[in-house]
Order: C-alpha cells, then sequence, then structure tokens
C-alpha cells in the first residue's frame, strides 16, 4: 500500500483528535501539520505489523507532550468561538453549535491524560492495548484513566449527576 | 444483587467492547438486577455519542492547505516562505522607517575586508521570523544537542559549534536549518531567563575569509556578523550594543578556526 495515501487517509483522524488535544484549532491543525512532517520524515521507521493510525497517533501523542513539556501550554481558560452569520441562521442550528461547545469545553476541562485515554478509545476506536501503546503507559493505568475521565465528564455534562462512587454503595 | 460478580469498572470494559463475548449474558444479567448500573451506562453511552458528535463537529470542513503541502513533502518549505516574504516586507518598512545602520567594529581578525551584508541580512530576516515562535521556534530542541549539532553539520559539509553562552544567561534551546544564499544555513537560538532570545545565523564561507566584526541594525534589532573558517556568522537580537557585542566575542572565542588560532 502507496505509505503516502495511507498517511492521507487518517488526515481526518489526527485533525479530530488533535482538536480534542488543543482548544485552538490552528494549533490543532499545526499539530497535524507537524504529525505529517515527523511521520515523512521517520516513514523508514513504520513497521508494517502497526497500522498507520497508531503510527500516526503515538507521533502525534508524543509531538503534544514534547510541546506541553517545552511550553507548559495547557488548556485554560475559555476558547474563543466565532459564531458567524450561518451559524445564526437558524435556532436548531446554533442550539447544536452550543451543545457542542459545551461538550468540548467539558473536554477540555478534563486533564491532559484522561481526555486522551478518553478520546483515544471512545471516539477513535483504539482498544485498550492500542491506546496504552500511543499513550505509553501500561493497559491498567489506561484503564484507570479513561474510567476517571468518563466519570468526570458526566459529571460535567449532566449536573445532577452523581459520581458512580456513590451509585455503587446505594442498597437496591 | 448489587454484590454480583460484576462491578463499575466492568461497564467501561463492556462498552469499549473489551469483554469476551461469552461473558456478556451473565453480565446483562447483573446488569438488569442493578438498574442504577444500567442508566450508568446509558450515559456513558450517550456522553460518548455527544463527545464523537462534537468532534466531528471540531474537525469538519476540509484539511487546511499547509497540511496537504506537507503531506506533498513540502517541509514547511512554502509556509515559511510565504512568512519569510511577509517579514521581509514588514522589515523593509520598518527599515524605511527607522534607517538602515550599518557600522565597523573592531573585529576578531586584523583584516578590515568587509562581512557579508547579506550574510546579516537573512540572519536579520530569519531572527525576525523565528524569534516570536512560540509553537515552533526551532525544529530540533537542544535536548538533542548532540543530534543537532550533527545534523547541521552534516548539511553545512563542516563540522558547527554551538557556542555555549550560559556565561552570559542565554541558553541554548535549539536550532534549525535555513536556504542560505547558495546552500544551506543554520539558525541556533538562545533565551535568557526573562525569555530574550537572540539567534546564530551560520552560513557558509566558501572563499574562507576573515573579517572584522560589523554591525547590522534594522530598528531595534541588530547584528554582529563576521566572516571566519569555513562559516560567516551573524548574531542577532533585540539588544543594547555592548551586551550583543559580549556574545558575540563569546561566539567568536567559541567557534574560532584553526587557522585563526
Amino acid at each position: 500500500m502507496d505509505r503516502t495515501k495511507a498517511i492521507a487517509d487518517e488526515i481526518p483522524h489526527l485533525r479530530r483528535y488533535a482538536r480534542a488535544l488543543l482548544r485552538d484549532s490552528e494549533e490543532a491543525d499545526d499539530l497535524v501539520q507537524d504529525c505529517i512532517e515527523r511521520a515523512l520524515a521517520q516513514i523508514h521507521q513504520w513497521r508494517d505489523r502497526t497500522s498507520p493510525r497508531q503510527w500516526l497517533f503515538t507521533i502525534m501523542h508524543n509531538l503534544y507532550v514534547d510541546e506541553v513539556r517545552k511550553h507548559q501550554r495547557r488548556a485554560s481558560g475559555p476558547a474563543l468561538t466565532v459564531i458567524d452569520g450561518d451559524d445564526l441562521a437558524s435556532e436548531p442550528r446554533q442550539l447544536a453549535h452550543l451543545e457542542t461547545m459545551d461538550v468540548l469545553a467539558a473536554l477540555h476541562a478534563l486533564p491532559d491524560e484522561r481526555r486522551a485515554a478518553l478520546v483515544l478509545v471512545g471516539v477513535e476506536g483504539f482498544n485498550y492495548r492500542d491506546a496504552a501503546a500511543i499513550l505509553g503507559v501500561p493497559v491498567g493505568t489506561l484503564m484507570s484513566r479513561l474510567a476517571r475521565g468518563r466519570e468526570q465528564l458526566r459529571a460535567t455534562l449532566n449536573d445532577d449527576a452523581r459520581p458512580a462512587s456513590n451509585i455503587r454503595s446505594l442498597k437496591p | 444483587m448489587m454484590s454480583g460478580p460484576y462491578g463499575a469498572a466492568d461497564l467501561h470494559a463492556y462498552l469499549d467492547g473489551e469483554m469476551p463475548p461469552e461473558d456478556h449474558a451473565a453480565f446483562n444479567q447483573w446488569l438488569a438486577a442493578n438498574p442504577a448500573m444500567g442508566r450508568l451506562l446509558s450515559e456513558f453511552e450517550a456522553d460518548r455519542q455527544k463527545l464523537h458528535e462534537a468532534l466531528d463537529a471540531a474537525a469538519a470542513g476540509p484539511a487546511p492547505k499547509r497540511i496537504e503541502r506537507a503531506l506533498a513533502g513540502g517541509r514547511r518549505q512554502h509556509s515559511t516562505w510565504i512568512r519569510q516574504v511577509a517579514a521581509a516586507l514588514l522589515i523593509f518598512a520598518a527599515g524605511v522607517a527607522a534607517g538602515w545602520v550599518v557600522s565597523d567594529y573592531a573585529g576578531p581578525g586584523a583584516s578590515a575586508v568587509a562581512g557579508d551584508p547579506a550574510t546579516a541580512e537573512r540572519a536579520l530576516t530569519a531572527h525576525l521570523v523565528y524569534v516570536s515562535e512560540v509553537l515552533h521556534p526551532v525544529e530540533v530542541a537542544a535536548d538533542q544537542k548532540a543530534h543537532l549539532v550533527k545534523w547541521l553539520s552534516k548539511r553545512m559539509g563542516h563540522r558547527l559549534t554551538a557556542p555555549d553562552l550560559a556565561a552570559a544567561g542565554m541558553h541554548l534551546i535549539g536550532g534549525r536549518l535555513l536556504p542560505g544564499e547558495t546552500a544551506a544555513a543554520a539558525q541556533l537560538m538562545y533565551e535568557d531567563a526573562s525569555g530574550k532570545r537572540v539567534t546564530l545565523y551560520v552560513g557558509a564561507n566558501p572563499q574562507n575569509r576573515q573579517t572584522a566584526f560589523r554591525l547590522a541594525a534594522r530598528g531595534s534589532v541588530r547584528s554582529f556578523y563576521w566572516l571566519d573558517g569555513p562559516f560567516g556568522y551573524a548574531l542577532a537580537g533585540d539588544l543594547e550594543e555592548d551586551r550583543l557585542l559580549e556574545l558575540a566575542r563569546m561566539v567568536y572565542q567559541a567557534t574560532i578556526s584553526p587557522a585563526a588560532q
């Protein structure tokens, strides 16, 4: 299979994961661009037994972690949202837009590690083993980050939600 | 029936398709007997769906052109090129406004041969383009210094030294490869504790000439430049002249070519 084509096919996934890692869409696309450049430079290191998606996500995740370490850039404060005329045109579209913003805000309120685990498994569909490999952590660590991330997201999205630890102690 | 063989942790394994199919029947039985767990599972599922839709919406639309260019093997050349042109236009305007100063300095060697003003030009442009970069100030970071120096040396065809300017409070943060006049050039970037940056531009000196320090300036950004051994150097920064000269002397001492010793 043509490797450049294989990389091209992953761009929508890479952009989506980048948007989970970074609030700002420009920065997210910068990260994707860097990832592709790095991937092309290291293409000889790509082993055929690794899926292109896993390989590219690993590269992108490492770039992101390096960047955060270097600049301590963290998601903080609300993202600037430009609502253009098109979004204001119809109420249902606007409401959908606001819901998207709410969900993204809740996602970005999660600690980096939980956010990454939640999106890799829940949205990008990686199994636990591959997601753990991308993040460079043991599977148990991934599972605990995932569970906590999911719980925290639920608590944010559903104001009246009780933490699962309380539910577990309820008597039927 | 709360104390069954399953617990909240199994909700995730089930949701993520990590539970062996042979366990599903027993798990579903347990779920039926624990409505609170069933509700929790539904909420997790609904949240997952919302998250999926929100991220799809956030990343919708065609990928920007720069991503396609990167895929075509552009190595950022287009975007860098465009930014350099933009910066050069800006600098030209600023230069016209502020005046363009070139003056002689008592230099490292006895020779009074003029340095290469074009090197200083390129150094100043490169400095202004990259010094304000937050995301990608350098291509290779200083934590891979050995690799950085080896890589740049290889591309330039001569052994390059990354001078240690720590004594003057400047620490190497990394470097990048740039187009020079006819061959590759390198830029090393240093930063002090306050975030002030200077860049050292290293270009080719095919005639192996040696020159005095000369000073070029555009607005408040100055550059000392000189030729020595296989390289032409230009140290650029938005610093006082004396401070920049002190750093230039340190660079000269650290990079001094064997022929000049």
